[in-house]
């Protein structure tokens, strides 16, 4: 079995360790939250999704086959429940379905007038774009592989994907 | 402005994320229950397209190593039964919190006001094992 970080807080949870699980919690809760907006869930959907990633794992916990690899699990479990979130909004409200909410003000008003022009460019940018790149700036790194089953983008393309992104996102802000 | 100049400039403009979310997180962790055999969802009715929209009870069937648990959600009631049918301290969660209750003799428990949204079912046997239900919506 492959040893990492992430590995080893799983197996030290499995032991009961509260503190192996809020370092868990913070390392991967950005990972979550971008991939429910990435389905186009804000509000208390996002929250649903999450907390219910959160508790999937708990329960699985005894018996994870391979804790080294829990992001990669936890970012499948979040793509799964962003779905089935969908699908109980659309029973619940059959006539109006889901529509995507045009991204909001998400971002405070920051002090320095260029941080809110890339914030304001980032909610120009496609909801999927805008994931990777929060993915990119997660702290501590979350691996490609992570990124790739976050989004459901083949490990190869992550790199030039996120290259395209930031053009993208060059070309909003008027940069070159 | 090179990519990494840019991706610096990212950091900034990226809100953190809420700390109510980091607390839904670390709260989760209240359930962990390893002592507990988990009895997965082997069957929604709601998955399966009805063709009606709400209305009649919906049945879930959990499937545990030596135990399954069927269930009929209907409004804020629940009514269950163990297989095979034993006696056991019924235990129901939320992320609000839990509550008590008993199966009769042959298995069969009934919830009232059971919360809406999350909730997963806790037994605990006569012969001290127990056995979890995976979180569902209801």
């Amino acid at each position: 079995m492959e040893w990492n970080e992430t590995g080893d807080l799983v197996r030290r949870a499995r032991g009961g360790d509260p503190v192996a699980w809020r370092t868990l919690v913070d390392r991967y809760s950005r990972l979550l939250c971008a991939i429910a907006r990435s389905y186009g869930l804000s509000g208390a959907d996002v929250d649903d999704v999450v907390q219910t990633t959160w508790l999937r794992l708990v329960e699985r916990l005894p018996r994870l086959r391979d804790p080294a690899r829990a992001g990669a699990w936890l970012a499948v479990t979040a793509r799964r429940e962003s779905l089935a979130t969908l699908r109980r909004r659309g029973r619940e409200s059959p006539l109006n379905g889901h529509t995507p909410v045009v991204t909001g003000p998400h971002h405070v008003v920051f002090g320095r007038e260029l941080a809110g022009s890339v914030a304001a460019a980032l909610d120009a940018v496609p909801p999927r774009c805008r994931a990777l790149l929060e993915l990119s700036i997660a702290s501590p790194r979350l691996s490609y592989a992570e990124i790739s089953t976050a989004l459901g983008v083949p490990l190869g393309s992550v790199g030039p994907t996120r290259a395209r992104c930031l053009t993208h996102l060059r070309r909003r802000l008027g940069v070159a | 402005m090179t990519d990494d100049e840019l991706i610096e400039r990212l950091r900034v403009a990226f809100p953190p994320v809420p700390e109510h979310l980091i607390a839904l997180g670390r709260a989760a962790f209240d359930w962990f229950t390893p002592e507990a055999t988990l009895a997965t969802l082997a069957h929604d009715a709601a998955e399966t397209p009805a063709g009606v929209r709400g209305g009649g009870p919906r049945t879930l069937t959990f499937a545990g190593r030596d135990v399954h648990v069927e269930i009929e959600v209907s409004g804020r009631e629940i009514v269950g039964q163990l297989a095979p049918a034993v006696a056991a301290e019924v235990i129901l969660r939320s992320p609000d919190g839990e509550r008590g209750a008993r199966t009769d003799e042959s298995g069969g428990f009934v919830l009232s006001e059971v919360p809406a949204g999350l909730v997963s079912l806790l037994f605990r046997l006569a012969d001290a094992t127990s056995v979890v239900t995976s979180w569902i919506h209801v």
